[in-house]
């Protein structure tokens, strides 16, 4: 696991030069990242109690786990464009320079999202599946892995979104 | 935030009220941390950036299931809120010599992969800076969450429901604080 951290740390080495110009993107590298694992840990724990307490089936197409993992999409965008709205003000005030337009800024940070969020959800849940199956404890194994993966992802889906947006 | 049978349009309000205020309030704390990373000079040792996910993804880990250790222990009654040093003083130890073993290896396979893939690294940098900041976090993380469980407990919440996230959220913050400080020192001693 460690050394997919090591491949998002190797990731962001290459971009690095981008990163000296772009300082704001690499200030929202760790707020996505969080945003990954956070979703991912309320997914899989709602999942993993749900899967306890009867209310969802061992099975991925279970309406409840459908659900939670709409919510947990929806809510994390939703989260994340607040914020990045606002940090688009206030980063700058903070003597990071933004050196992107708004709709620059705003789509990568969309298209980041949705990336991290759209992989980091059914993963959650997958995991949290095959644990419950295998009687492997959420918090030893669900959370640390969809977390790890998170990180990963969160880069590697800045890294696609600054070239898509053309930044880079 | 138990999941109910019989979702419907009601549960997932609920979802959005709980979690919504809950996720942006930890990304803005992120934030912090983040704009910290930005200022912290680490273009100035390079490959130091590769090893960041990794240090701070290690911080997370060891500090929480130190913390949620040390709530298990409280629950069993093995760890004493009235004299928290003395009943975690195995879990400290163990704590403060995995991190900076951990954090060396890292540093080593990294080093291994960028002689591999021709990357330069600071590799004397790179070693001394991580495993400094390693050390330091670990202790100040440590003692943030024997507080953390001693506090919780003695307000009667669970500390398996809030000291966890909460360390690793501020495990980040302090992780990249200390790391920026370090890398100040190098800049200066160096």
């Amino acid at each position: 696991m460690m050394l997919i951290e090591l491949a998002g740390g190797g990731l962001l080495n290459s971009l690095e030069t981008v990163f000296l110009y772009l300082p704001a993107v690499l200030a929202i590298v760790p707020m996505i990242n969080a945003l990954a694992g956070n979703v991912g840990a309320i997914v899989g724990s709602r999942i993993s109690s749900g899967l306890h307490i009867g209310s969802i089936r061992p099975e991925p197409l279970d309406p409840e786990v459908r659900e939670n993992l709409e919510m947990g999409f929806l809510t994390g965008l939703l989260a994340i464009l607040i914020t990045a709205i606002a940090l688009y003000l206030i980063l700058p005030i903070m003597g990071i320079r933004m050196n992107l337009s708004f709709a620059d800024w705003l789509s990568i940070i969309t298209l980041s999202s949705i990336l991290v969020l759209g992989t980091v959800t059914p993963l959650a849940a997958i995991i949290s599946l095959v644990a419950f199956k295998k009687g492997l404890s959420p918090n030893d194994f669900t959370i640390p892995v969809v977390s790890t993966v998170g990180d990963f992802m969160g880069i590697l889906s800045l890294a696609i979104s600054i070239t898509v947006v053309g930044i880079a | 935030m138990i999941p109910q049978k019989g979702g419907g349009t009601l549960n997932k309000l609920k979802f959005l009220k709980e979690a919504l205020p809950v996720l942006t309030l930890l990304g803005i704390i992120e934030v912090l941390t983040g704009s910290v990373l930005s200022r912290s000079g680490f273009h100035g040792i390079s490959g130091l950036i590769a090893l960041i996910p990794a240090l701070i993804s290690i911080r997370g880990n060891v500090a929480g299931s130190f913390a949620s250790r040390l709530g298990s222990m409280a629950h069993l009654g093995s760890f004493d809120p009235m004299h928290p040093l003395k009943t975690s003083k195995d879990g400290i130890l163990a704590a403060v010599l995995l991190s900076p073993g951990l954090s060396a290896f890292i540093v080593i396979a990294a080093y291994g992969f960028a002689l591999l893939f021709g990357v330069s690294m600071n590799f004397i940098a790179v070693l001394a800076v991580v495993v400094l900041t390693s050390i330091t976090s670990s202790i100040v993380l440590i003692f943030l969450s024997i507080y953390s469980v001693v506090v919780s407990f003695k307000m009667g919440v669970d500390p398996d429901n809030v000291v966890t996230p909460i360390i690793a959220t501020i495990g980040d913050f302090t992780t990249v604080f200390i790391l920026a400080g370090y890398i100040a020192l190098w800049e200066v001693l160096f």
